[in-house]
């Protein structure tokens, strides 16, 4: 069961992480004039570095149409499905339903949703990690230095962020999102602003349990620096616990990314996301494929997810591994 | 009060002249007046109707406020509200002649801009009060008032309507007299006012716009407010015993009980309550609604039907309003490039594909007012390219945006509409090609109603109610420029259209008026400060059969579903038996006739 959904995680990982080689609209590799380029990784390239005559990103699949038509030299390497997430195709009236060449058809502006399924997850994912980690960061230091400094100030702390954990922060970031536009940045520093506290409260708990313990008294003893204990003493005992917080964190971070998208708050159009394609499905519900892939994606994802953190943390169970005697 | 008046005259005399109201109830009109009147309007009804039942349609939020006036006012819901405030005349809609309503004559005065109106004795506030002249001078005091904190009123009553004085004729019949500030051409259509309920507000106070934020004032059309449920829906009901019930234009009209109006979020999720049978009748207003319906089981049954009716009729200014007191869009040359860059004709032709046409500029389907000769900007990158350049803002970063100082060029586009998303994508992705990274920022609708008044935006969607004739003051006029709360969201601010504006309105005959209206449009169009998107010839409706339309279903200037509205509403009715024929049809789910009805009685050929 854990093998299966973490080696179901991983696959759906590598796909997306992947996705540039093998769905997208930038080729993996150009000869043109005897040079070799690489779109996939290098600069975007305006189509008059390949001789085109316009400023803008190339349009590959035609270039590789013409060259090949007019027998020239210059060859291109295109991605097995050459459509990115923003590539938009109108020969049929979106939202067009799966056919052999959108698998999972098109969206209602013409785009592939399978290409905005693969990047959306990966940018969910990306954006999630990186809203663990700033909200991790917050929330550990503003632990330590409630749990480790005077009585005052841990008093102050802990009021101030009873305050702050009862702000309903979705609604907060609804309100604070409508009035400034958003970039990916600026929306995990939002969240993570509003989310820090409920984990902060958690690992100050633990860090008051922890520096009680005699080996900490005698490493105070021993005159070790604070900055020492902190990080060689006290940390180590907190790791396990914050481990098995994560997994069960970043899959509500990936469901509280997806509702905001949804709900139009999140990232402004165009950036493909799963939210995205949900709030197209409720505004179309005769077009299956645009909610169909959302929902399982979600379902395979959180499961896994969860399923993994529940063995992390079977094996972190203090009952399971400590033994006091 | 009389008598305070009689024993302090000089006071009573100093404060009517500075409100502007004449107190000299009493006085006979002059006799030399010619009344006019229309007792038998072409009828638009239909003799088949019936009254009684109950429509519940929907509305996309809920009001901010029942205020008609001030901070949050001018929203959709509003204008159900002003549909029910009759006015003196109204305008036949498709023979452009006067009807005669809250007054029953009319009458010009030869000094060009004062027009005498004989009130109706009938008409009765909803309260059961009469109407009465005084209600009218209150208007003055109140759009007068600076605590109803609405600039646009304000104005409107203190410089373009000058002075509201009563009459009484030897019979005790009421006459009013309203003169403009200007001789103007459209005497009739500007003192056209609407009589305030004096007995229900009062004295003002500087509360007025908290006061009055929920309650429901009396007023003289059809249809009362009678519930709210706040956040949920709101119903108006029939008024059984309205006073202008049997007046000729009114003749088989506002049949139906109730009027519900159901809030939801989106005309998608709305179209699935229609379906369901949750709510009776909507406009579609999407191709995609359109063609989804046909696909579906309750329009394949017959049980819903559908309708398009074409209208001929001034179409609004749907229009992309560029901020210019923002950064990049000060620049003229900027405003017009970016009018190059936007693939409108590429939204319709590949995304909408359904009769849509593109918008070729403000003040369309006004007529002669039309100036024909103005085009919209096609997608032209050359041009585009040549006008960005001239502005500074010839190279472009790595990512092939335009840059300058430093910059790039990155504009937000706001709207409120999810609908609109797939549309604008089109036009962001061109618009790089352009050189311009066009962001897209979706907002609530109230909010971004809100944002657009305090001109929070850099480019607004937005799409402008019509008038009768094309009006420029409230959305051009550097009066109204960079202030909170008005309707200028393109911050225009020129002497020279300012001057064009004031030409237009106090012309002295059609033809220097019609000649400004094309200065202005052409003024406008060079100043490229809005962007004409699409217009749609049609209206369409979807709607459970029971609901009847007369065999023409709307009028010339009929668009979606008017409910209350004296010159064209409530023209349906319910049949109660084919109701609960369908009913039970769909219980059993059987077939009944399907009908696709398009109407083109309207169509401008």
């Amino acid at each position: 069961m854990k093998k299966f959904w973490g080696l179901t995680l991983f696959v759906f990982l590598l796909i997306s992480f992947t996705a540039e080689l093998w769905i997208g609209a930038r080729p993996l590799l150009v000869r043109y004039q005897n040079n070799f380029h690489a779109p996939i990784i290098s600069a975007m390239r305006p189509g008059s570095f390949f001789g085109e005559d316009y400023a803008w990103e190339t349009d590959y699949v035609n270039l590789q149409e013409s060259w090949r038509t007019s027998g020239s030299d210059n060859w291109m390497v295109m991605p097995w499905i050459p459509l990115g997430p923003l590539t938009i195709d109108l020969k049929q009236s979106p939202p067009a339903p799966p056919d052999s060449q959108h698998w999972l058809g098109t969206d209602s502006s013409g785009r592939d949703v399978l290409a905005r399924f693969i990047y959306g997850f990966r940018t969910a994912f990306l954006m999630s990690v990186a809203y663990l980690a700033l909200t991790v960061t917050i929330a550990l230091i503003l632990a330590l230095i409630s749990a480790l400094s005077p009585g005052w100030v841990d008093l102050i702390l802990q009021r101030f962020m009873e305050i702050w954990v009862m702000i309903p922060f979705l609604y907060v970031a609804i309100a604070l999102v409508s009035l400034v536009s958003l970039d990916k940045v600026l929306l995990i520093v939002i969240l993570s602003f509003f989310s820090w506290p409920t984990l902060s409260l958690y690992l100050r708990a633990q860090i008051l349990q922890v520096k009680e313990h005699d080996y900490i008294l005698a490493a105070k003893m021993l005159g070790l620096s604070r900055l020492r204990i902190v990080w060689f003493h006290i940390l180590p005992q907190v790791w396990p616990f914050l481990l098995s917080f994560l997994p069960f964190f970043l899959a509500g971070s990936l469901v509280t990314f997806t509702s905001l998208d949804f709900l139009g708050f999140g990232l402004p159009p165009p950036e493909p996301s799963w939210g995205d394609l949900l709030q197209q499905a409720l505004e179309r519900p005769h077009a299956y494929w645009l909610a169909a892939p959302v929902l399982v994606g979600l379902f395979v994802v959180l499961t896994a997810v969860t399923v993994i953190g529940e063995a992390i943390r079977n094996k972190q169970n203090p009952r399971q591994t400590q033994n006091y005697r | 009060m009389v008598r305070w008046v009689v024993l302090c005259p000089t006071l009573a005399f100093s404060f009517a002249f500075a409100s502007g109201i004449d107190p000299l109830l009493g006085a006979e009109p002059p006799a030399s007046l010619r009344w006019e009147t229309n007792p038998s309007p072409e009828l638009i009804s239909s003799p088949k109707a019936v009254t009684g039942g109950r429509i519940i349609t929907f509305m996309d939020s809920f009001p901010l406020t029942l205020r008609q006036v001030g901070p949050d006012a001018s929203s959709g819901f509003r204008k159900l509200l002003d549909e029910n405030d009759m006015s003196l005349v109204t305008l036949h809609p498709n023979t452009d002649t006067w009807i005669p309503m809250l007054a029953s004559h009319w009458a010009l005065d030869s000094d060009g801009r004062t027009v005498y109106y004989r009130l109706n004795p009938a008409a009765r506030w909803s309260d059961q009060k009469p109407v009465k002249a005084s209600d009218y001078t209150f208007t003055l005091e109140f759009m007068r008032s600076p605590h109803i904190q609405s600039p646009w009123s304000n104005d409107y009553y203190t410089t373009t309507i000058q002075n509201v004085e009563s009459f009484q004729e030897k019979s005790g019949t009421e006459v009013i007299a309203i003169r403009l500030a200007q001789p103007t051409l459209d005497r009739l259509l500007m003192t056209n006012i609407k009589p305030m309920p004096r007995h229900f507000y009062g004295e003002l106070d500087a509360n007025f716009v908290t006061k009055f934020n929920w309650q429901i004032p009396p007023n003289v059309g059809p249809y009362l407010l009678a519930t709210l449920d706040k956040g949920q829906r709101v119903t108006f009901k029939r008024k059984a015993d309205w006073w202008a019930k049997d007046m000729p234009y009114f003749k088989h009209r506002f049949n139906v009980d109730d009027v519900v109006l159901q809030v939801v979020r989106n005309s998608q999720i709305a179209f699935e309550y229609l379906k369901a049978g949750d709510i009776d009748i909507m406009p579609l207003n999407t191709p995609d609604l359109w063609k989804t319906a046909s696909a579906d089981d309750v329009f394949g049954k017959g049980y819903v039907h559908k309708l398009q009716a074409y209208n001929e009729q001034p179409r609004s200014d749907y229009a992309l309003i560029l901020n210019s007191s923002y950064g990049p869009l000060q620049d003229q040359r900027v405003r017009q490039a970016l009018a190059y860059a936007m693939n409108v004709d590429r939204v319709i032709n590949e995304l909408l594909k359904d009769g849509y046409q593109r918008l070729q500029g403000i003040s369309q389907g006004y007529g002669a007012f039309t100036a024909r000769g103005i085009k919209a900007r096609p997608f032209d990158l050359s041009q585009a390219d040549e006008l960005f350049k001239l502005a500074g803002w010839g190279t472009r970063n790595a990512d092939g945006i335009r840059i300058k100082d430093g910059k790039p060029l990155t504009l937000t586009l706001s709207y409120a509409y999810p609908n609109m998303t797939p549309r604008f994508v089109i036009l962001q992705e061109d618009a790089r090609k352009a050189g311009v990274d066009l962001k897209l920022q979706q907002l609530d609708p109230a909010m971004a109603f809100k944002s657009f008044r305090d001109k929070a935006h850099q480019i607004a969607f937005f799409s402008w109610s019509t008038s009768y004739r094309p009006e420029y003051r409230s959305r051009f006029h550097s009066s109204f420029a960079n202030k909170p709360q008005t309707a200028n969201f393109s911050n225009t601010a020129s002497p020279v259209l300012d001057q064009l504006i004031e030409e237009y309105e106090h012309a002295s005959d059609d033809r220097k008026r019609i000649n400004q209206a094309h200065a202005i449009q052409n003024f406008v169009f060079q100043d490229s400060s809005y962007i004409p998107l699409f217009e749609v010839p049609y209206y369409r409706l979807a709607y459970w059969s029971w609901i009847q339309f007369p065999e023409v279903p709307g009028t010339k200037s009929t668009d979606g579903l008017p409910l209350f509205d004296s010159a064209t509403g409530g023209l349906f009715w319910i049949d109660g038996d084919r109701q609960k024929s369908v009913m039970a049809a769909r219980k059993r789910g059987d077939r009944t006739p399907a009908r696709s009805w398009i109407n083109d009685t309207f169509r401008v050929k």
